[in-house]
C-alpha cells in the first residue's frame, strides 16, 4: 500500500534532479532492495498513476531488484535471499543480521536532449 | 555466497520485468536489463546518473524533527503495531503510571476519526491527531506539522502512535529516538516471521495482553525465538496495559533511552 508514497517520493526526487534543459524523460531506473517489502508491480502501477501531469508522465520505470543479504545469527554464514525473511542455507536458521536489501534509490534518468 | 543461492537469476515467483542482482555488483554499473529487452521501439536517450535515496525528503524532515526534539530535550518514541494491539491502551497506562514525574504528549495517527485523541486527552496529556485518509502510515512531514500544535517546551516524552499496520510504517523515519513495536498475545506467536521488516526496524519489542496468555493459544517461547531470529539486538518486554504487568519495566526502558539521549548530547 505504501508504494504510492514511494512513487510520489520517486517523482519528487526525479523532478528535483532533472536538468531544466533536459528534454523528455523516457525511463527511470530505480534500485529496490528485497528486504524493503516494496512490491515491484504495485510500484509500477503507483508510479504510472502518480506521474500523470508531471515531467515523468509516460516514462518507463525500470526496477532493479537488489537481493537481500544476511549473516546468520547461528553459524555466521553470509547468504543472499529474495524474500523478506531469509533462511541460512547451512543451518536453516531464519532471519539473521541484515547486511543489504534495504536499498531504495533512484539510479539514473534517461532523457532526450533538446 | 551468491552462486550458492542463485541470486543472479530472475526469480520466477515475482516480477518478470526486473532481475535480482547482488548489491555488490549492482552498486557498480549494474546490468542494463530493461522491462522488455530488445522489444522497446522507443529511441534510447542519454542516461543521467542520479543515485539519490527515494526517501531523501522524508529523511531530511525526520532530521529536522530530531533537531526539534533535541532542542527541547524530548524523548520521541515511534510506536508501531497492528490495529488492536493495544497501542492507545499502552499510552493511557503510561500516562497514568508516570503522572507527576514525566510530562507526556502524544501524536495519534489513524486513517479516520479523532477517537484516540479524545482518549489521550481524557488521560490528561496534550495530544494532536493526524487523520491520514488514504495513507497507511505516518511520515515525517505530517509529524512536523503536528509538532506545531504541541507545547514542546513542556514535554519530556512524546509518543507518536503510528497508523495500525505491521507493514508500511517500517520504512518511514519520523525523527524518533526509539522505535517500538507492540504486538499482542491475541495476534499469534508467528507475527515476527510474517512481518520481518517491522520487527527488524524496532529497538524495543513489546508483547501486550499477557494477562490473556492462560486463555489463548500463544506459545511465549516460540514467540521469543522468532523475535530473536529476526532482531537479536532488540530489547524484549512482556506487558499488560490493562493489568499493569510489565509497565514498570517499560517505563525503565524509556528512561534508559532518555539517559542515552543526554549522554550523546
Amino acid at each position: 500500500m505504501h508504494e504510492l508514497s514511494i512513487a510520489r517520493a520517486l517523482i519528487a526526487v526525479a523532478e528535483r534532479h532533472l536538468p531544466a534543459a533536459a528534454g523528455d524523460v523516457s525511463a527511470l531506473r530505480v534500485a529496490v532492495g528485497a528486504a524493503t517489502g516494496i512490491v515491484p508491480e504495485a510500484l509500477q502501477l503507483a508510479f504510472q498513476a502518480a506521474a500523470v501531469g508531471t515531467r515523468l508522465a509516460g516514462a518507463r520505470l525500470i526496477i532493479d531488484r537488489i537481493a537481500a543479504r544476511s549473516r546468520c545469527s547461528g553459524c555466521a554464514t553470509e547468504f543472499c535471499f529474495h524474500d523478506l525473511l531469509g533462511q541460512c542455507p547451512e543451518c536453516g536458521r531464519l532471519g539473521g543480521d541484515l547486511l543489504a536489501g534495504e536499498e531504495l534509490m533512484l539510479r539514473t534518468l534517461e532523457v532526450s536532449d533538446v | 555466497m551468491c552462486d550458492r543461492c542463485g541470486c543472479e537469476l530472475p526469480d520466477p515467483r515475482t516480477d518478470s520485468d526486473s532481475r535480482f542482482v547482488p548489491a555488490a555488483v549492482s552498486a557498480a554499473s549494474g546490468p542494463r536489463v530493461g522491462s522488455e529487452p530488445g522489444t522497446d521501439p522507443r529511441p534510447r536517450g542519454r542516461e543521467i546518473e542520479i543515485q539519490q535515496r527515494l526517501l531523501e525528503d522524508n529523511d531530511r524532515l525526520a532530521r529536522h524533527n530530531r533537531e526539534h526534539f533535541a532542542e527541547h530535550g524530548i524523548v520521541a518514541v515511534n510506536l508501531m503495531g497492528a490495529p488492536g494491539a493495544g497501542k492507545t491502551a499502552l499510552l493511557e497506562a503510561t500516562i497514568r503510571a508516570t503522572a507527576g514525574r514525566w510530562r507526556v504528549a502524544a501524536i495519534e495517527g489513524d486513517q479516520a476519526t479523532q477517537r484516540d485523541r479524545d482518549r489521550i486527552a481524557a488521560a490528561g496529556a496534550p495530544v494532536e491527531q493526524i487523520e491520514t485518509g488514504l495513507g497507511c502510515h505516518l511520515d515525517a512531514h505530517q509529524v512536523h506539522h503536528a509538532l506545531d500544535a504541541l507545547p514542546l517546551a513542556e514535554v519530556d516524552v512524546l509518543f507518536i502512535e503510528n497508523v495500525g499496520n505491521l507493514v508500511c510504517p517500517a520504512l518511514f523515519d519520523l525523527g524518533e529516538q526509539l522505535r517500538v513495536v507492540l504486538t499482542s498475545a491475541t495476534e499469534g506467536a508467528d507475527k515476527p516471521l510474517k512481518y520481518p521488516p517491522m520487527f527488524r526496524a524496532a529497538e524495543l519489542i513489546l508483547l501486550n495482553k499477557v494477562d490473556l496468555l492462560p486463555h489463548v493459544r500463544f506459545d511465549l517461547g516460540e514467540w521469543r525465538a522468532h523475535v530473536a531470529a529476526i532482531n537479536p539486538r532488540a530489547t524484549v518486554l512482556t506487558i499488560s496495559a490493562i493489568t499493569g504487568a510489565g509497565i514498570d519495566e517499560w517505563i525503565a526502558a524509556l528512561a534508559a533511552a532518555g539517559r542515552n539521549r543526554r549522554e550523546r548530547a
